[in-house]
């Protein structure tokens, strides 16, 4: 396997998954720790924008809600 | 379809996995029962591909390919759907949205078309409307404010809309209350209960088994496959525990 997996191809939880992240995300989660949770979440290619718009850095395009 | 044979696996150097070998054929559901610690979440989370458990011995074919092979991304192309036991909450990030990105992105790998938007929500909607959950909560955060549940429901909408050949579920019945279990349960069998794809149901309790009736019952305990049998095994089980079947084992 590759070091980094395709996550366009994943569903939401499956990004996290494929990371081993689900447990520190969690815990975060937990923990209130939004610096944390971005950081994971930017892991997987998802990033929140200073608008709180979410961004999927695989394409780098904007996510409409 | 998916062919394990004398798996072993660890993680962080404990061995969980060790020689564990099944075979699921094409329009079977094989459900694996077991104590806690015997590895049946290692199971799931081995075949799905998450990173930090290594292989160490032993092969998974899936559809005649080396499973082991494959990053998730390409495991969820070919095919391959991991039901969660505990779906994360993710809040700002649109269910739907990327769901159909997901989606999209597994049908041009496999060389289909990809879905327009009109197409898609018609699927999400169908799919929503046979597990009774109300479309609007895929617009929704992901599993944001879902109750156990609900959570467990949209998995298994997911799965409808994703159509994979070959689920895993990891203890899908875990978290739900009678109604929401046969909801689950029906959407199982609706989605899943077809010639040509196959269910590894990881679960704890027979009261799942009373709805989706597995074809093969499988006990695993300390990381091997002690014994196989019908859905009579899983009632055995239930009635004489784990130990004293993988004990006579």
């Amino acid at each position: 396997m590759t070091s980094k997996p395709d996550f366009s191809r994943l569903r939401v939880n499956e990004r996290l998954f494929a990371a081993g992240l689900e447990e520190k995300y969690r815990e975060a989660a937990e923990r209130g720790d939004s610096e944390a949770l971005q950081a994971l979440l930017a892991q997987v290619d998802l990033r929140i924008a200073a608008d709180g718009t979410f961004w999927d850095l695989n394409g780098n395009h904007r996510v409409e809600d | 379809m998916l062919k394990i044979e004398n798996l072993h696996a660890e993680i962080d150097g404990k061995e969980i996995l060790k020689g564990l070998s099944l075979e699921i054929g094409a329009g079977e559901i094989h459900a694996v029962m077991g104590p806690n610690g015997a590895g049946k979440s290692t199971l799931a989370y081995v075949l799905g591909g998450r990173a930090g458990y290594e292989v160490t011995k032993g092969s998974v074919s899936f559809a005649g390919e080396d499973l082991l092979a494959m990053d998730p991304h390409e495991r969820a192309a070919a095919g391959l759907f991991l039901g969660f036991q505990y779906p994360v909450e993710i809040p700002g990030v649109s269910n739907i949205q990327f769901l159909r990105s997901a989606v999209n992105a597994q049908r041009k790998a496999r060389g289909d078309e990809e879905l327009s938007a009109g197409d898609f929500l018609k699927l999400a909607r169908e799919q929503a409307a046979a597990l009774k959950m109300d479309a609007e909560m895929l617009k929704r955060p992901v599993n944001v404010g879902f109750s156990g549940g609900e959570k467990k429901r949209n998995e298994m909408v997911q799965m409808g809309i994703i159509d994979p050949t070959l689920a895993i579920l990891d203890e899908t019945d875990s978290g739900l209350d009678i109604d929401a279990l046969r909801t689950v349960g029906d959407g199982i069998n609706t989605i899943m209960r077809k010639a040509d794809k196959g269910v590894l149901l990881i679960t704890h309790y027979q009261r799942l088994l009373d709805v989706v009736k597995p074809d093969f019952v499988h006990v695993l305990a300390a990381g091997r496959i002690v014994k196989t049998g019908g859905p009579e095994l899983a009632l055995q089980l239930e009635s004489e525990g784990y130990e004293a079947i993988a004990e006579a084992a």
